[in-house]
């Protein structure tokens, strides 16, 4: 009874893919003109994600309901006794993966309509929106490596189309570069790890790959340092896409984009592929434990870098990002310590929460917007905020809701999954424990800092002096991160006229106060609220309905282990007693001001450099690679021109061919080339001769 | 002497695709001389006409049950056919877009053709000479026709000096590669076969001697130069610079085409004794191609020379399938040269189109483009993803099956090389995309901006257009249906007798390609 | 037709001294007359040695398309580029000399060793002496048909293509909306056109590598 939707499982990632298509063509051909129709475009998109919003639902009652996982192959490939298969499969990890990424897919395409209603780029974003659903739900469908990898491309090209959406924005150009190059550095890694795992196992399946690995390292015909090499190389892949430390830079950056991409790509769905593939391939990692003791330090790593690193944060956006990162980091860590339930667990929750309050900071600055301009350096400033709870009271309660949710603050959904994983990191490794707990307590003092800041207190934003402050620093800051001598003093005064001017130009359309965003933006938000409250209590510890359904690929279901009161409120107690004390801290800085954050930061100087500056990653980054890569190809390219043109010039037997028309053949090249090809020969020859 | 039982034994029927070329040749000469100018409106079509009957008469010689023609000197097994169709397809595919190109400079449409006709007859029969005169006599209609493509643009400069240089160092290496000839001829006591020449070496003990050594050198010497791969490359730019375009595009895939298949053929069958070295060398090579090409690739600032450093980087990867010389090797080398022909003339179909409206080729006046032209930015985009192995694109698939069989058949130094460079290739087939797509209205180049209006009606545009829409269709689709592709190429390495048996003496004597690559690490 | 054996013993020498005396005055010697009549004294040399080797038909060929053909033609292309140019003598030249000569010497030493170390696989048949012609024309019909009638395809369209070259060009008048100077030329503009000034050049320079 329940085949027919299996079997048109498929239209799943074909639905939002064609819709891409047709419009992408229409844009192709039409061009401009689509723009008349942009309402009954975006209303189609958002019908056929709608659509496969409907038949992951089916899909996950029907797994609910225990049918068994399925899987559609077909051959798509053959070279030899090579076999490449294609299809989808769909078991329980699927079913709630596609539940996830549609329902937040197609919230934030309806709060895109009232975001971006004025962007001249509105029908192109829908498409890319589209393509970008269409990917990730191509990738979470995927039954071997190979599909995998290449979803996995997809989603990062989305990405970058997406994050450059605004590629007139200097930064945004930049940023969408940065995200590109540092995916690729995991990328390559992933690559070679699935080809060396392939020549390993001869398999792309996920779970054949796992068992033979096992067999492989169990028999002793493996040994167990490579096999390890192996799943850290794939591992790469992952700490790029989920923008775990060391290649988590790009992730703030990408910030740039428009909100809603933040809050669908950078917060829920896509860097959650990352944790999605450990999570898939969990086979190949759980019989090794040096692969497991990697992910689960980079994990905890990450959560506390990006914890500490949020602190510091003044853009609301940038701040959102680095806890999505710290969080990240703790789905990571989860998985790490072999928690595979609570990893996927706390994902879930993750990206409701995460999404609605990247949609709620995109209420925030389209508020601001009115006040200040479209300038993102004065629309993302929480210093130029304060108050707003006042003008934007729906935007404001659901924002308080995730801010709860994510401080870990029963009953809301992160604290049953952060609860969760905390108490799996005790069980495996205290130390791990120590860092998630004390990052806990950091998580819930920026968050409240956030909301505080943001919705609390009185409002800043026509305070002239802060602008001026802000732009100063902007500038100092492009100064900065450009380096000396790539851009020069002249262009940054144009840069701060091109800004006066932008600044004028929206002088005519400010009001005094922002103003609660439309009803097609708060409605989503007031939607999200609901499962960033109650989906937690699907995973209680009581009665954890969760991992009974989420258990890795071909492994029996586990027994839930008995239920320990004392543990769970020592845990439990614990955990919330320091997001207590981050609330409280925030409290009294930001909203008694009791304790002056400025006097502290002033104290410990160079932590709050530090913190501010991230760590210095970016500056380390850019000296050690980018400008040793220079360095390096411009030593290449020195010499070979010293080497060849040298020569060249040199030997100049450049008395074969006279008369104008062969101007070029002064240079006496060519007998260089014939007498580097006799040399070559000679050498070749003689190598030869001599093995 | 029984002439009549002679000509039944030359197997005459295993050079028909050969033929129809001749004759298509002659047709488009003589109509050409009685008609007079405006012989162009119909000409290409003959040609292409020609060209798709030669391909045709391929097809029905797959199964042919004896391939030997012409008393040996032949050869029209499945590998064979498979490279002569490639050569005949990237011939067919470059008159559409040579017709304009050709017409705008003014110079003749049916000699220009008569010429690359021959290019491609000469390229054919390279394919499947199994006798060193055969291979020389076609090497050298291949070459001088090539000469004469690259100088057609007579009162240009850069066209005489592309042609003066090709001229000199193609010269110098088939004075090369006719020496390792000749010393083969010697060696071997007087037989010009190929497996004669190798069963006659074999014969006289198995130690090789020295003399082998230098004439596999040599040869290779001669089959580099053919597919442009470091240290013989440094003709490259300049011809690809200084030849009209669509000559370039045929050089990058036909000619290149041609001297794989040559390749293949004459070290695999002439020279078993001395297999591990004539892979050291090509180790050699390919190592050095792929760095070289790719690395100085990134500081062109003229897309024919980018292109004609990328296609030496690509060059090199072609190699790791030919140096690991097992079956899926060599069917990835069929398949990528397959893959390749359709994005490579696909990209060279877009710079001639931009050229044609712009008359420019520098990569810095792409800027904007997609503002005036999403189509040609389109097809352009495509192509270059491809050639830089973007999934899901078909350029994509044939790198992965090449590094796959480098991987599995241990060449694990060359397969991290490839790796290597091709993240680096990206970087510059991005640029030019970003460059295109990525660019604000007011960062316009001046050609850009100085765009005239897109007129498909123009004399010679519409066969242009089509060979753009079919190169960006087959490669974008060549990936995703890849199979018959697969299948096609497999079956040729499968069917082809010499290959089978120099597989089973790879696999027989152990591991050369480890010991060649353990070089190449230290 | 054997010549005593002194004799032969006599022209080797002799031919062989005269041979590598023209090559290296080919080479050496800066005047572009002298050395293309040295090169004719290069193949005329030759073709006593292949007279020595008993192979007629071979020396008949070399004499003719060597020195009939080629050389003549080559002393044609300097005659009608006649033109006197002094050439400024270019710094440090001696490297590229240098360096032109260890690679020849190498590959002379490379050629030298493997021409002893070898062992040559000698026919034992007697040389075919004035029965040349005859083998060649049966080897023709027989088993070189094909390369044979491939070159016929070479040489007409070497015909055709030294035709093209050689031809006055025949313009067509209605491509006036062309500047003339465009016509039979790449549409590319030259490279030098786009870049400006001494920055320019060298970054010319660094697109050339």
């Amino acid at each position: 009874m329940m085949e027919p939707i299996y079997q048109y499982a498929w239209l799943i990632p074909v639905l939002p893919l064609l819709g891409a298509a047709i419009i992408g063509i229409g844009l192709l051909l039409f061009g401009d003109k689509t723009y008349q129709y942009r309402k009954s475009i975006s209303g189609f998109l958002v019908f056929l994600v709608g659509a496969t919003m409907v038949l992951s639902f089916a899909l996950l009652w029907s797994q609910v309901q225990g049918h068994a996982p399925y899987t559609a192959l077909s051959e798509w490939a053959t070279a030899g006794d090579f076999h490449l298969k294609m299809g989808y499969t769909v078991d329980h990890l699927t079913a709630m993966m596609l539940v996830v990424v549609t329902t937040v897919a197609f919230l934030v395409m309806v709060y895109t309509d009232g975001y971006m209603s004025h962007d001249p780029g509105y029908v192109r974003f829908y498409s890319y929106l589209s393509l970008f659903s269409s990917s990730m739900l191509g990738l979470v469908v995927s039954p071997n490596m190979v599909q995998i990898y290449i979803f996995w491309e997809l989603v990062g090209m989305c990405s970058y189309l997406l994050v450059g959406f605004w590629y007139e924005r200097k930064a945004a150009a930049a940023a969408c570069q940065k995200a590109f190059v540092t995916n690729r550095v995991g990328d390559f890694g992933m690559l070679l790890g699935i080809l060396a795992l392939y020549a390993l196992t001869q398999t792309f399946e996920f779970g054949e790959m796992g068992d033979r690995l096992q067999t492989l390292v169990q028999s002793g015909s493996l040994s167990a340092a490579l096999a390890s090499l192996c799943a850290i190389l794939i591992f790469l892949g992952p700490v790029a896409k989920s923008a775990q430390f060391p290649l988590h830079v790009w992730l703030p950056d990408a910030m740039e984009g428009p909100t809603p991409i933040s809050a669908l790509i950078h917060a829920a769905t896509m860097v959650a592929a990352g944790v999605f593939l450990v999570a898939r391939i969990f086979p190949v990692f759980e019989g090794l434990p040096v692969a497991m003791n990697v992910i689960a330090w980079t994990g905890a790593f990450t959560a506390f870098l990006g914890a500490s690193i949020a602190i510091t944060q003044n853009d609301i956006k940038k701040g959102l990002a680095y806890s999505t990162m710290s969080q990240l980091g703790y789905m990571m860590m989860a998985l790490g310590v072999g928690s595979f339930g609570g990893g996927l667990f706390h994902l879930m929750t993750h990206a409701y929460f995460k999404a609605m309050l990247f949609l709620g900071s995109g209420s925030v600055i389209h508020g601001m917007e009115a006040v200040v301009g479209h300038d993102p350096v004065l629309a993302q400033d929480m210093r130029l905020m304060g108050g707003l709870r006042k003008y934007m009271p729906v935007t404001a309660a659901t924002f308080l809701i995730g801010t709860l949710a994510i401080s870990g603050i029963p009953p809301f959904a992160g604290f049953w999954s952060k609860d969760e994983i905390l108490g799996s990191a005790f069980a495996v490794n205290p130390a791990l424990w120590v860092i998630g707990w004390l990052t806990a307590g950091i998580t819930a003092f920026y968050m409240f800092r956030m909301y505080f800041s943001t919705f609390e207190g009185e409002f800043r934003g026509n305070d002239a002096e802060i602008r001026q402050q802000l732009k100063n620093e902007n500038l100092q800051k492009l100064g900065l991160a450009f380096g000396p001598g790539a851009m020069n003093s002249q262009e940054l005064t144009l840069e701060a006229e091109h800004e006066a001017e932008a600044h004028d130009a929206d002088h005519g359309a400010h009001s005094e106060f922002p103003h609660e965003s439309p009803l097609v933006m708060i409605a989503p938000l007031m939607v999200l609220a609901v499962p960033s409250v109650l989906i937690g209590l699907v995973g209680t510890p009581f009665a954890n309905y969760f991992e009974e359904f989420i258990h890795p690929t071909g492994e029996a279901m586990p027994t839930l282990a008995e239920f320990d009161w004392t543990e769970f409120v020592l845990m439990a107690g614990s955990s919330v007693a320091i997001a207590v004390v981050g609330i409280v801290l925030a409290y009294l800085m930001y909203i008694k001001r009791k304790i002056d954050p400025a006097a502290i930061a002033r104290k410990i100087q160079p932590l709050y450099q530090l913190s501010l500056n991230k760590w210095y990653i970016d500056e380390i980054y850019h000296t050690v690679f980018v400008q040793g890569t220079l360095r390096l190809a411009k030593q290449v390219l020195s010499a070979d021109i010293k080497f060849v043109d040298g020569i060249v010039n040199l030997t100049g037997l450049a008395t074969m061919v006279s008369g104008e028309g062969l101007k070029y053949f002064e240079t006496g090249r060519a007998q260089f080339y014939a007498l580097i090809i006799f040399a070559a020969v000679l050498g070749i020859a003689i190598t030869s001769s001599v093995i | 002497m029984d002439f009549a039982n002679l000509g039944a034994q030359l197997n005459a029927g295993t050079i028909l695709p050969e033929g129809v070329v001749i004759l298509t040749l002659l047709v488009i000469l003589v109509g050409d001389l009685i008609v007079g100018r405006t012989s162009s409106r119909w000409t290409p079509y003959v040609a292409i006409a020609g060209l798709v009957g030669s391909l045709t008469a391929l097809f029905y010689q797959w199964d042919i049950s004896d391939p030997i023609g012409f008393l040996g000197g032949f050869n029209s097994d499945a590998l064979s056919i498979v490279f002569r169709g490639i050569i005949a397809l990237s011939a067919a595919v470059t008159i559409p877009m040579a017709i304009r190109y050709i017409e705008q400079s003014g110079t003749s449409l049916a000699e220009f053709l008569v010429i690359l006709l021959t290019a491609t007859l000469g390229g054919m029969f390279l394919a499947g000479a199994d006798e060193l005169v055969m291979i020389f006599v076609s090497l050298e209609t291949l070459s001088i026709s090539s000469y004469l493509l690259t100088g057609y643009m007579k009162r240009d400069p850069r066209s005489n000096e592309a042609a003066l240089k090709y001229l000199l160092i193609g010269a110098a290496s088939s004075a090369i590669f006719l020496y390792g000839v000749s010393l083969l001829y010697g060696l071997s006591g007087g037989e010009t076969n190929l497996n004669a020449i190798a069963s006659n070496i074999v014969a006289q003990g198995s130690e090789p001697p020295i003399g082998l050594v230098i004439a596999l050198v040599f040869v290779i010497a001669g089959i580099a130069f053919k597919i442009a791969a470091v240290p013989f490359h440094q003709w490259t730019p300049d011809v690809y610079e200084g030849s009209p375009t669509p000559v370039v595009a045929f050089l990058s895939v036909g000619s290149k085409a041609a001297g794989f298949a040559l390749a293949i053929r004459l070290l695999v069958t002439a020279f078993p004794l001395v297999a591990d070295e004539w892979r050291f060398v090509f180790t050699a090579l390919a190592v050095l191609s792929m760095v070289l090409g790719n690395v100085v690739a990134l500081a062109q600032t003229s897309m024919k020379r980018m292109l004609a450093y990328s296609s030496i980087g690509q060059a090199g990867f072609v190699m790791i399938g030919l140096i690991v010389g097992t079956d899926a090797g060599y069917a990835s080398m069929v398949f990528y040269m397959l893959v390749y022909l359709f994005m490579n003339l696909g990209g060279f179909t877009c710079v001639i189109l931009f050229s044609l409206r712009t008359g420019t080729d520098q990569i810095s006046e792409y800027s904007g483009l997609y503002q005036k032209d999403p189509l040609l930015t389109l097809g352009l985009s495509v192509c270059l993803l491809s050639l830089g192995g973007i999934p899901p694109l078909a350029g994509f698939f044939g790198k992965l099956y090449l590094f796959w069989a480098g991987w599995q058949a241990g060449a694990y130094g060359l397969v991290l090389v490839g790796l290597v460079t091709s993240v680096i290739s990206i970087y510059y087939y991005i640029r030019v995309v970003k460059m295109m797509v990525v660019k604000e209205p007011q960062e316009m180049s001046d050609a850009v901006k100085n765009y005239p209006e897109v007129r498909w009606t123009l004399p010679g545009m519409r066969p242009l257009q089509v060979s753009l829409v079919l190169a960006v269709v087959a490669t974008s689709l060549a990936g995703i249906l890849s199979n018959p592709l697969f299948t096609l190429a497999n079956n040729s390495v499968t069917n082809t007798p010499l290959l089978q048996s120099s597989v089973a003496m790879t696999q027989d004597a152990g591991a050369p390609v480890q010991l060649a690559d353990a070089e190449i690490n230290q | 037709m054997n010549l005593a054996e002194g004799v032969q013993l006599v022209s080797l020498l002799l031919l062989s001294a005269m041979m590598l005396g023209a090559a290296l005055g080919v080479v050496l010697l800066s005047n572009i007359v002298y050395s293309a009549f040295l090169l004719g004294g290069v193949f005329v040399s030759i073709s006593g040695l292949y007279i020595l080797l008993n192979a007629g038909f071979v020396a008949a060929a070399q004499v003719l398309i060597y020195v009939g053909a080629v050389n003549v033609l080559i002393l044609f292309g300097i005659m009608l580029v006649n033109k006197q140019r002094d050439f400024t003598p270019i710094p440090n030249a001696w490297i590229g000399k240098l360096a032109t000569g260890v690679v020849c010497l190498g590959l002379f030493a490379l050629l030298g060793a493997m021409v002893l170390g070898t062992p040559w696989a000698l026919s034992t048949e007697a040389a075919a002496g004035d029965a040349a012609i005859m083998l060649i024309g049966e080897h023709f019909f027989s088993d070189f048909l094909l390369p044979f009638e491939l070159a016929s395809i070479l040489l007409l369209m070497a015909l055709v293509g030294a035709i093209i070259l050689a031809r006055r060009e025949f313009l067509p008048d209605e491509d006036l909306d062309q500047p003339a100077d465009q016509v039979l030329t790449l549409p590319e503009r030259p490279r030098e056109l786009v870049s400006a000034g001494s920055t320019g050049n060298t970054a010319d320079e660094s697109g050339d590598r």
